[in-house]
């Protein structure tokens, strides 16, 4: 048993785990090494603060401060929440509207501008008071 | 007390706490902070880090509660949060510290220490103790480091901390093995350049 055996079973070693024969070759190493001595009183400290920080409990201001915030939480959000169903309701009354006379200008425009939308009138009003083949024929003929 | 009757009562609370009972939430808060903190400590290692991550811990626990369907027991629930509201707390601060020593036109990257009137040595003992074993759990990968905290800071048992972690118990077994082993290196190290 060296000190790199000890470095690597000194939590085994502290838990008390190992088996007896290592734990007495161990404890025969530790004994005449200064070093692992020191290494496994540190060891044990640092392992030490587990249970001391185990202890620790806050006082009942934690609990206080806790029902503070939790107080105030849901009444932001749940105000946040309805300004935003409110927001969002609005946002989308003013697209139907915008969207309505937007749909209802460019129809106005279109049918007083001269296009596509008077071509088709008149052919499709030519098609109907002519039989299809005298039609076609006209247009070759032209 | 039996699984089953644990699932009912965490039922009932939910739903009290739901309702908008907050002294039923006082009391929940009371019964389990000592734990919640406990948790968020061994990833921390400061005490009042600890308290105000489990402060948020409770929070959100009480801000979530509606999404709790009683498939595990609520305190399994609220160790979950207690863990991830610490590994993002580490996160968020290793990103801040790797920020400020980039700033550092030095490029020294000691740590220093300064001795505070009225500290007695066996103080700074064990703040060098508490140093170590916090630099050694900070160094271990998240699963390890969770497995051990969970097992030597709450006492939960490997077949709980599987519960928790939604793991097997053999994989808790050898994810706490392995986190001694890396410890012992992490503290081997440390004493070795701090202290011998």
């Amino acid at each position: 048993m060296n000190c790199h055996d000890i470095n690597s079973k000194v939590i085994q070693y502290l838990e008390g785990t190992l088996n007896e024969s290592e734990k007495a070759l161990s404890d025969d190493h530790i004994k005449g090494c200064s070093r692992c001595q020191g290494y496994l009183e540190f060891v044990r400290g640092s392992l030490g603060q587990i249970e001391v920080e185990r202890q620790y409990d806050a006082d009942d201001d934690f609990t206080r401060a806790i029902l503070r915030k939790i107080d105030r939480v849901p009444e932001k959000s749940l105000r946040y929440r309805l300004m935003s169903v409110a927001s969002a309701a609005a946002v989308i009354f003013f697209a139907v509207i915008a969207g309505n006379n937007l749909g209802r200008f460019s129809a106005t425009s279109s049918s007083r501008a001269p296009g596509e939308g008077d071509l088709n009138v008149f052919f499709a009003d030519d098609i109907s008071l002519e039989p299809i083949e005298s039609f076609f024929l006209l247009d070759n003929n032209e | 007390m039996g699984i089953a009757e644990n699932h009912r009562e965490d039922d009932q609370f939910a739903g009290l706490i739901r309702s908008g009972s907050v002294d039923e939430f006082a009391s929940f808060v009371n019964r389990h902070r000592k734990q919640v903190i406990r948790i968020c400590r061994g990833y921390v290692g400061s005490a009042e880090d600890a308290e105000d991550i489990a402060q948020d811990v409770f929070i959100e626990f009480y801000n979530s509660l509606n999404r709790f369907r009683g498939e595990s027991r609520l305190s399994t629930w609220l160790f979950r949060i207690a863990i991830n509201k610490s590994l993002n707390h580490i996160r968020d601060n290793r990103r801040k510290f790797r920020v400020y020593r980039s700033a550092d036109a030095s490029g020294e990257e000691v740590l220093n220490v300064s001795r505070i009137d009225g500290v007695t040595d066996s103080d700074v003992i064990n703040q060098d103790h508490s140093r170590a074993l916090h630099s050694a759990i900070d160094a271990l990968p998240d699963n390890q480091k969770t497995a051990f905290i969970l097992n030597k800071y709450e006492d939960l048992s490997y077949r709980e901390i599987a519960e928790v972690m939604e793991t097997s118990h053999s994989s808790v077994e050898s994810l706490i093995f392995r986190a001694k082993q890396n410890l012992q290196k992490s503290l081997a190290d440390y004493f070795e350049k701090n202290l011998k």
